[in-house]
């Protein structure tokens, strides 16, 4: 397991930018944002497994944790907070890969500006699952 | 979100429980780019490995 920290560390810090080469030719904004919300949904995917794994152990210790990372999740038939989020970052993504115009570069600012404080809200709760004792 | 704490989140979730090898692996290859925009076949693939991992129970709330 502890190979792994340096691993993964390594692809999100080059994943959100600052390590992040972009080759000449290519847009930075682009690849940067493609990387992110790769990156975001790795987060969320990991996020929603270990909570679930732990469910039992986090509705009775930590019952504020299961509930936030519930929230997020999706519901049958529909859309999740996470999963709209993603949604959106791609399609803001993929029209500004289309038409790279001032007002579609701020919409991609905004959503990867959403997605981010989504994840920030996830960290402030899943920080504490250590402290709880897992 | 800076990137030090989307490492010290990610850091406590491995420190928490459980393998996530398949979670990594999945998406090495695009976060291991070299700095390109992905194309359209590359594009494809991650928006299947994606729809595939949010249509799994753990993506749903119980």
């Amino acid at each position: 397991m502890k190979k792994l920290l340096p691993i993964l560390s390594i692809f999100l810090l080059c994943a959100w930018g600052p390590c992040a080469t972009v080759q000449p030719g290519h847009d930075a904004l682009l690849v940067n944002s493609e990387r992110a919300a790769v990156a975001a949904h790795t987060t969320f995917d990991t996020l929603f497994n270990l909570e679930r794994l732990n469910e039992a152990y986090l509705i009775a210790h930590a019952p504020a944790v299961h509930k936030a990372v519930n929230a997020l999740r999706s519901r049958p038939g529909v859309k999740g907070i996470a999963e709209t989020a993603e949604d959106n970052t791609w399609a803001a993504i993929r029209v500004y890969a289309e038409f790279k115009s001032p007002q579609n570069t701020s919409e991609l600012d905004k959503a990867m500006a959403a997605l981010k404080e989504l994840l920030a809200q996830a960290s402030s709760y899943m920080a504490q699952m250590p402290k709880k004792g897992l | 979100m800076t990137p030090l704490e989307i490492i010290a989140l990610i850091n406590a979730l491995l420190q928490a429980v459980g393998p996530i090898e398949d979670a990594i692996a999945k998406y090495k290859a695009i976060l291991d780019s070299p700095g390109l925009e992905m194309t359209e076949a590359e594009i494809a693939a991650y928006e299947a490995l994606k729809a595939s991992d949010h249509a799994k129970p753990y993506w749903q709330e119980d």
